[in-house]
Formats: C-alpha cells, sequence, structure tokens
C-alpha cells in the first residue's frame, strides 16, 4: 500500500470519525451512513489530489491544508445543495441539520459554522497522515 | 497534469456516487393510488362524539376524535383521526397503532421542511412548511413504516389492525 493511499486513507477516516462524533453530539438530526460514506469518499480524494500535487509536495504550507479543507467543504455542500434542489426539491439548505445553539436564522454564522466545523476537520485528517506517514 | 487527472477521476467518481445515492436511497416522488390524502393549512374541525343525540356511540377508541360529526352524526360515516406532530426533527408519536380506515394527520411544528415518505412508497406528502398538514387514510392492515425525505433519519411508524 502506497504513502499516499495511507494518508489519504488517514485524512479521509479522522474527517468521517470527528464528523460523525459532531454530529452525535452536537446537531439534530444525526445524519445517514450514505452521508458519511459519501464524505469519506470525497475526503479520501480530495487528500489524495493534495498529496499529490507537485506544489504541496514542494512546500507542504498549512495554507495548502487550509485550502484543500474549503475545497472539500465546498464540493460536500454543493452535492447537498444539488441534492435538495433536483432531487427532493426541496428548499435550499433544508437538509442542514439543526446546530445545538446556533440558530439557523442567522444564515452566515449557521453556513459558517458548518464550513468551519468540516474544513477543521479534513485538516486535523492532515495533519495527523503527515505526522504518522512520514515520506 | 498528474493533479488534474486526479481531480477529473475525482468529480467523474463524486457523479457517480451522486446517481447511485440518488436512485437508490432517495425517494421516488409518486402520487398516492388507494386513498386521498390531502395537505391543508387550515385546522381540521373536531368535536366529540356525545354531542350527537342521533347516534349511540361506543367508548371512541383511546386518541381518536372526529371530524364532521354535526354533517354526518352516524357511526358508519365517521372517521378517526389520530395525529401526529413533526416537532425538533422528530414524529410524535414515533409509532402508533390505529383501526383500520383512520385518517391520520401529520403537521410540521418546525421551522423547517419536513415531508412524509412511506418505505413501499404507499404515500408521499409534498414538503410541508411550518403548519401544514398531511393526512392519509389507512384501508388496509398492515405496518407502514415511513420517514422524512428530507432527512431520511427521521423515522415513523404507524401499525393498523
Amino acid at each position: 500500500m502506497g504513502s499516499l493511499f495511507k494518508k489519504s486513507l488517514i485524512v479521509a477516516a479522522t474527517t468521517v470519525a470527528v464528523d460523525f462524533a459532531f454530529h452525535y453530539f452536537l446537531t439534530r438530526p444525526m445524519e445517514t451512513l450514505t452521508y458519511f460514506v459519501i464524505k469519506f469518499l470525497l475526503a479520501f480524494f480530495v487528500a489524495a489530489a493534495l498529496f499529490d500535487s507537485y506544489s504541496f509536495v514542494k512546500n507542504p504550507a498549512v495554507k495548502k491544508y487550509v485550502l484543500a479543507g474549503l475545497i472539500f467543504s465546498t464540493l460536500m455542500s454543493a452535492y447537498y445543495r444539488a441534492w435538495e434542489l433536483f432531487e427532493i426539491f426541496a428548499p435550499w439548505g433544508s437538509r442542514a441539520p439543526d446546530i445545538y445553539g446556533i440558530s439557523r436564522d442567522n444564515l452566515l454564522f449557521f453556513s459558517g459554522a458548518w464550513w468551519l466545523a468540516h474544513t477543521s476537520f479534513f485538516v486535523l485528517g492532515v495533519i495527523l497522515a503527515r505526522r504518522w506517514i512520514k515520506n | 497534469m498528474k493533479t488534474a487527472s486526479i481531480i477529473i477521476s475525482l468529480a467523474v467518481v463524486f457523479g457517480a456516487v451522486l446517481y447511485l445515492q440518488n436512485k437508490s436511497a432517495a425517494p421516488v416522488l409518486t402520487s398516492p393510488t388507494t386513498t386521498a390524502p390531502s395537505v391543508t393549512k387550515t385546522p381540521i374541525g373536531t368535536s366529540s362524539p356525545t354531542s350527537s343525540p342521533m347516534c349511540d356511540f361506543a367508548a371512541p377508541p383511546t386518541g381518536c376524535h372526529y371530524e364532521n360529526i354535526s354533517q354526518t352524526p352516524c357511526h358508519a360515516d365517521l372517521v378517526c383521526i389520530q395525529s401526529v406532530s413533526i416537532s425538533g426533527f422528530q414524529f410524535a408519536p414515533g409509532s402508533m397503532v390505529v383501526k383500520t380506515g383512520t385518517k391520520v394527520t401529520w403537521q410540521n411544528n418546525d421551522n423547517v421542511p419536513h415531508n412524509i415518505v412511506a418505505s413501499d412508497n404507499s404515500f408521499h406528502s409534498p414538503n410541508l412548511n411550518k403548519g401544514d398538514k398531511f393526512e392519509f387514510i389507512f384501508t388496509q392492515p398492515g405496518q407502514f413504516d415511513y420517514i422524512c425525505g428530507i432527512h431520511p433519519s427521521m423515522h415513523g411508524k404507524v401499525i393498523v389492525r
């Protein structure tokens, strides 16, 4: 198993594990198995693209972690907005669970919290992967 | 170049997953067939069965109330109604046992839209905003599991005897 595969796997597993805990303790309703599977696959491929990119290998700066995390978060959001609009015909953003303590009426704060959470879970995964797999 | 090919692969795989997930897991938008469900924004009128002098009522089933009693004060014309509230991303009660012919109404009390989708597609509501109601008459015995199609981890069950 190549190091790129191992590192991507660590990122995907970390992202999903932390996200599962986040959903379990801080949001309602709980998300579905499909959601976590899609998140795992997406994190895996975004991480693979990150670790395989020449510029990251040459200079693995933290801002590149964050950029990859934002791309991951954006793609995940795009998937759910597309699902709402074209599959279930539900209003924009209605799929997102409630976060305890954050009102969904404050759209900027609410959606910002989701982006920050998803991005930080991914970045944590990248940090762990780089620490555990050296080459 | 290598990165570009990975990104393209990512897009293809993601699209395939999206397609498969939508095909298998998401509810199908179909119109109900056997009974006539309806959505209303006005409250259903209720009254006590004992208000009619023309009928000799037995004790009503627990949890039942009746509609249209003033227009049709006879046993055979009455429809038992049971209510389910959607609140806090939960169906309450989450499970209920009713008799055949019972009309079940769901009312969304959440600020986010919900809908009602039977696992066997026997009934399917449109999206319900806050205050909207959906009703369905269960004419066949059996167990009817349902979910909110927008939030699929919300489950409910109606057992018809």
